[in-house]
């Protein structure tokens, strides 16, 4: 290849001068392009993008998406993406993804034209034939379709959408559902990360319960990232950072040594699937070997169900008169409604005759649920050693400094500096899985730590609905704690009936599409539309999803690339690259107001993410996701109208003042979004580089904390979580009454074991991978890194980000394996080894290294499978995916979360 | 006027972000990193840890590249930062071997992009240009940035706020009192070129 020097020495202002004349001359031949499908408007492009400016955006390399950015725009092309230093949340910062957002937008292998397959059979492996169309055919051919299912069954139009398009989902996909009248709205993500029951249940904490990171002293991470995950630059990393530099300890319970826990006080390795063991013996320890009075009595008797007396039937015994739980009275000796008696004088031992039945206070039956949990019989288990186990818990309940309080605005809140955060690691078992959560809520609990300064706060903004009580006194059950309503048959595809609490569930729905008897489906599925996510690629069993989209008769997508889900379509519609997104973008902070970091920057912020694309210059025929949802909605026949998608959707986006009767543009959909959210003088066009991020914080002082708003005895935790236990009743009599023996796809002899989470305290069992023959010795399990905690981004195709980690990071395109479980098996570092589970085979380089539990083999992130349409880079490194399975006849989709089984029993050997 | 770089190890994560700002900010070809961070860990099971070395120019007090530099191609400014001039460079790479850090890049090719089968983005046909092939190139702290009062891009971009900038002559600067604060070391201080990255950790 000729070297060549340009002719004069470039300069980057010489550069300017030339590539102005370059981009004249670009310009001009994508205007001349020729093909009807790529005709743009006739404008002189060099006039238009002409110039060097700096312009607002908004990152959305990952689900959180709130990292505000500078773009640097240079004649149309961006040449530079940077953190926006004024923006609160990232103050300047930017992870190693939203650093390479240009490789995502100029990327050769994105889809260009909408297209149409021209094949009829579809594969994996098949050629789609694909081709480009005009977008009116598009449309009209997508949008005939959705109107003649629309006539016919709404029920048959499936959505599967990811965190790609999240924004325009919850402003433009849901209200178009919504109107279309499907209820079939099924996120592509999810069923691997399901980690959100226990607090929603618990304390409204969707997607996660998070520390109050400017204050807490002591965490407990257990099977979390935290930090280096998913916003890594909002606040994460440094808060992470400066927490450890201000004396704040962290233990980090995990299979691998991560960069996080390196710096962490402590690295508490663990056997894959025994973190249930972990914390039912911490709770153990709390409750038989501390005296009750070392823990927190007050917040225990007012701030839980605890004391609630429970009858033999696991319910609470209640009064006759007004239905109230009641509480046994230790110094009037009877039993009195939750609300009608000093909680202090409320009993939490001993058992009581109330109401003709034998009443035990709901603190008896956890603790008596937990007697067999010592921290030897977790060492037998977890290999974590018990010692370990009841130092931590000493040092939990002593750091959490019970009976301190700090006054914040004038107003008194308990002060307790200690959290714990059970997330993705350890959720994704099934039973057990859930239940690690659900424990170390009652651990908190037990010192008085939720919801309170120094605690865990949860991460959605503070307000006062969120711990609002029941009838019962206790927090009701929100978010995905509510159970869906039952069915059958079922109009949802992917049995949400019976996995009423679970976050989502696209595996089922793959299943039910293509076995519709078994999942008791009355309908056939007609039209997929795929977005933001490919299904095929963030799920397991690819060859399941492949007969799914390879049954329906028409599937289109919006896509960035040929991805898997791309190639299985009929028509592929081009996305913009989030660069090019015109006029705004919302962020999760905007959406539902939750943060992965709870620090001052972040709690309860709202932000409006502009992004004015107005001078960079659009690579291709592509268009913005809520145009397109126009036009579908158009198509259908709904577009305007008084309960139409534009008056849905304006109300969804907050913009209830826009004027439904016409189409809006986007810059008139922003206007008014950002007109409701910050005032009516506000313009879209004042929100310049100058001007600076746009955003406010919607509560301030006290009312950043729950507490505030339900303080005292106001409102009780579940600590007896009877809520799964009534669900779990309920469950077994809807199936019963449907002539059902078993779950659909469930063994019938399997279903104690898919019943036995919905309870009300802990209970061990033991789960398929922990009781796999013995061949299987090791387990795998897996983890998000910096750079790719999701599909989303089009991370795995991202040129800068494959190269930068395959140079300098040699644990990201690798098997983690343990230096001696290496040396007996005679692996040595860089071997290509083969990692097999009962499901199916990844194969990588092996690193060995001393990060990881000797039990454990770590592979991390989800590299290794791509489309035959899809850059290469896409296939480097293992794919964990293939070692883990959907079947329920393997018991491997967890019954609450719905989470799939992610620490298979392995073996391992050199290829 | 000296400009220096701290960076706090103890902050560091090692997700290289700066090395992706760096690669973007300057827009350099396949292969050409003026700035990247080494992963790697110490101990043993279970006291190991995993730990990152983020590494770039380190704008040596006595820079052996200038001085074998056989036509004046890099030049150690009066503010510190050690440049090179493109156009002078011969591509001899003699201040390769002579850098005890091995952090000076070759530009093979301003033509090879990313994706080899289809040509070059519009992204790499505006910044391809800019670098001359045949010849060495390296971090220069973000020179133009920081002649307008900024940072360097891998300073404002690091997630964990780990890498601090600024005039080592200026004693209320950051970086003097982190250094004065700390137990500061450089890398290999046996070569004898007085680097100005300093490390805390």
């Amino acid at each position: 290849m000729p070297n060549e020097k340009p002719k004069s020495g470039l300069t980057r202002r010489g550069f300017l001068e030339l590539s102005a004349g370059t981009a004249a001359l670009g310009a001009a031949s994508y205007l001349l392009a020729g093909r009807i499908s790529t005709l743009v408007p006739m404008v002189s492009a060099a006039d238009v993008y002409k110039g060097d400016g700096w312009y607002p955006g908004l990152c959305k390399m990952c689900m959180q998406g709130d990292c505000v950015t500078r773009n640097h725009v240079v004649n149309g092309i961006v040449v530079q993406v940077e953190g926006d230093p004024r923006a609160p949340n990232n103050a300047g910062r930017l992870c190693p993804r939203g650093n390479a957002a240009i490789m995502q937008m100029y990327n050769p292998w994105r889809v260009k034209a909408p297209l149409k397959r021209t094949n009829p059979k579809k594969g994996l492996n098949e050629d789609p034939k694909f081709v480009e169309i005009s977008w009116d055919e598009a449309l009209q051919t997508v949008g005939t379709r959705l109107a003649k299912v629309h006539q016919d069954d709404p029920r048959k139009f499936v959505m599967v959408s990811g965190f790609g398009q999240f924004a325009s989902y919850f402003s433009a996909m849901l209200p178009f559902m919504q109107i279309y009248g499907s209820p079939n709205d099924v996120p592509s993500r999810g069923q691997a990360c399901a980690y959100h029951f226990f607090g929603s249940l618990v304390h409204m904490a969707i997607p996660d319960s998070v520390a109050d990171m400017d204050r807490t002293e002591y965490v407990i991470n257990i099977g979390r990232s935290q930090g280096p995950n998913i916003a890594v630059a909002s606040s994460g990393s440094k808060v992470y950072v400066d927490a450890i530099e201000r004396g704040c300890k962290i233990i980090t319970v995990d299979p691998r040594c991560s960069p996080e826990a390196s710096k962490a006080h402590e690295w508490v390795p663990i056997k894959p699937g025994t973190d249930f063991t972990f914390v039912t013996s911490m709770l153990y320890t709390m409750l038989y070997e501390m005296d009750i009075n070392q823990l927190d009595v007050w917040s225990i008797k007012n701030r839980s169900n605890a004391p609630y007396l429970i009858g033999p039937d696991g319910e609470y015994v209640v009064d006759k008169a007004s239905q109230k739980p009641l509480m046994w009275d230790e110094v009037e000796k009877r039993a009195k409604p939750f609300d009608a008696m000093p909680s202090m004088n409320a009993a939490l031992s001993g058992t009581y005759e109330v109401n003709g039945v034998t009443a035990v206070p709901a603190l008896q039956l956890i603790k008596d649920s937990v007697k067999t949990y010592t921290p030897e019989w977790a060492e037998s288990i977890s290999t974590v050693p018990a010692a370990t186990i009841r130092r931590i818990a000493n040092e939990f309940v002593s750091h959490a400094k019970i009976g301190s309080t700090i006054v914040i605005d004038g107003f008194t809140f308990p002060f307790r500096p200690v959290a714990v955060q059970v997330e993705r690691g350890a959720w994704q078992h099934p039973s057990i899985g859930p239940w690690t959560d659900g424990v170390g809520k009652i651990i908190q609990e037990l010192v008085g730590s939720l919801e309170v300064p120094g605690g865990a706060t949860g991460n959605f903004a503070p307000q006062s609905m969120i711990l609002s009580p029941g009838d019962d006194g206790v927090k009701a059950p929100s978010a995905e704690a509510v159970a869906k309503p039952w069915k059958f048959p079922p109009d949802l595809i992917d049995s949400h009936s019976f996995y009423p609490l679970s976050h989502t569930l696209p595996s089922l729905m793959a299943k039910a599409i293509v076995d519709p008897k078994t999942y008791h489906i009355p309908y056939e599925v007609e039209i997929l539309f795929s977005s933001g996510g490919n299904p095929i690629h963030a799920n397991f069993a690819r060859d399941t999803f492949e007969k799914m989209y390879a049954k329906v008769p028409f599937s289109f997508t919006m896509s960035l690339t040929l991805d898997e889900t791309a190639v299985m379509a009929d028509i592929v519609l081009p996305e913009d690259s989030f660069l090019e997104r015109q006029s705004f973008e919302f962020s999760l902070l905007q959406v539902v107001q939750p943060h992965k970091v709870s620090t001052a920057s972040t709690r309860s912020i709202a932000m409006f993410g502009r992004r004015d694309t107005s001078k960079i210059q659009k690579l291709h025929n592509t268009k913005n996701s809520v145009d397109i949802m126009m036009d579908l909605a158009d198509k259908c026949g709904f577009l305007t109208g008084d309960m139409g998608f534009l008056k849905i959707m304006s109300l969804m986006m907050g913009a209830p003042q826009l004027d439904c009767s016409r189409r809006p543009t986007l810059d008139e959909l922003g206007e008014a979004i950002l007109k409701t959210g910050y005032g009516d003088e506000k313009t879209l066009a004042g929100c310049t580089d100058a001007a600076g991020p746009v955003y406010k914080y919607k509560t301030n002082g006290k009312e950043n904390f729950n507490y505030y708003y339900w303080p005292d005895n106001k409102t009780r935790f579940s600590m007896y979580h009877i809520h799964p236990l009534r669900v779990g009743r309920k469950l077994r009599a809807d199936i019963k009454e449907a002539g059902l023996t078993a779950v659909p796809g469930w063994k019938e002899e399997d279903m104690e074991f898919f019943f036995h989470g919905f309870r009300a305290t802990p209970n061990w069992i033991l789960t398929e991978e922990l009781s796999a023959p013995k061949e299987y010795d090791l387990w795998a399990f897996n983890w998000k890194t910096p750079g790719f905690p999701f599909y989303c981004g089009d991370t795995y195709g991202n040129v800068w980000l494959n190269e930068t980690m395959k140079k300098f990071d040699p644990y990201e395109f690798a098997i983690w394996i343990n230096t001696e479980t290496a040396k007996k098996r005679g692996i040595k570092d860089g071997d290509t080894i083969i990692v097999e589970s009962r499901y199916g085979k990844a194969q990588g380089a092996a690193k060995v290294t001393e990060l990881v539990h000797p039990l454990a083999i770590g592979v991390p992130a989800s590299h290794g499978a791509r489309s035959t349409m899809a850059n290469p880079i896409v296939s480097d490194g293992p794919n964990f995916n293939a070692l883990c399975t959907i079947e329920e006849t393997h018991r491997a989709i967890d019954p609450i979360s719905g989470g799939i089984e992610e620490g298979p029993a392995v073996k391992v050997y050199k290829a | 006027m000296k400009y220096a770089m701290v960076i706090d190890l103890r902050r560091c994560i090692g997700c290289n972000a700066c090395t992706i700002a760096c690669k973007q900010k300057n827009g350099t070809p396949v292969g050409i990193f003026y700035s990247h961070v080494n992963v790697y860990e110490t101990g043993k099971y279970p006291a190991a840890r995993m730990k990152a070395l983020p590494v770039l120019c380190n704008h040596c007090d006595k820079p052996p590249c200038e001085t074998v530099c056989p036509v004046g191609a890099t030049v150690k400014q009066s503010n510190g930062i050690v440049t090179v001039n493109a156009d002078k460079c011969i591509g001899c790479r003699y201040c390769q071997e002579a850098c005890p850090y091995e952090i000076r890049q070759f530009v093979k090719s301003n033509t090879e992009g990313y994706f080899p089968d289809k040509g070059l983005t519009q992204y790499e046909k505006a910044m391809y240009p800019t670098h001359q092939a045949g010849t060495v190139e390296k971090c220069n702290f973000c020179q133009d940035r920081v002649a307008q009062g900024g940072k360097p891009s891998c300073v404002q971009t690091c997630p964990a706020q780990a890498r601090f900038f600024g005039d080592l002559d200026d004693p209320k600067s950051e970086v003097s009192k982190l250094i004065a604060a700390n137990d500061a070391h450089t890398l290999r201080p046996e070569a004898g070129t007085h680097p100005n990255v300093y490390y805390i950790g």
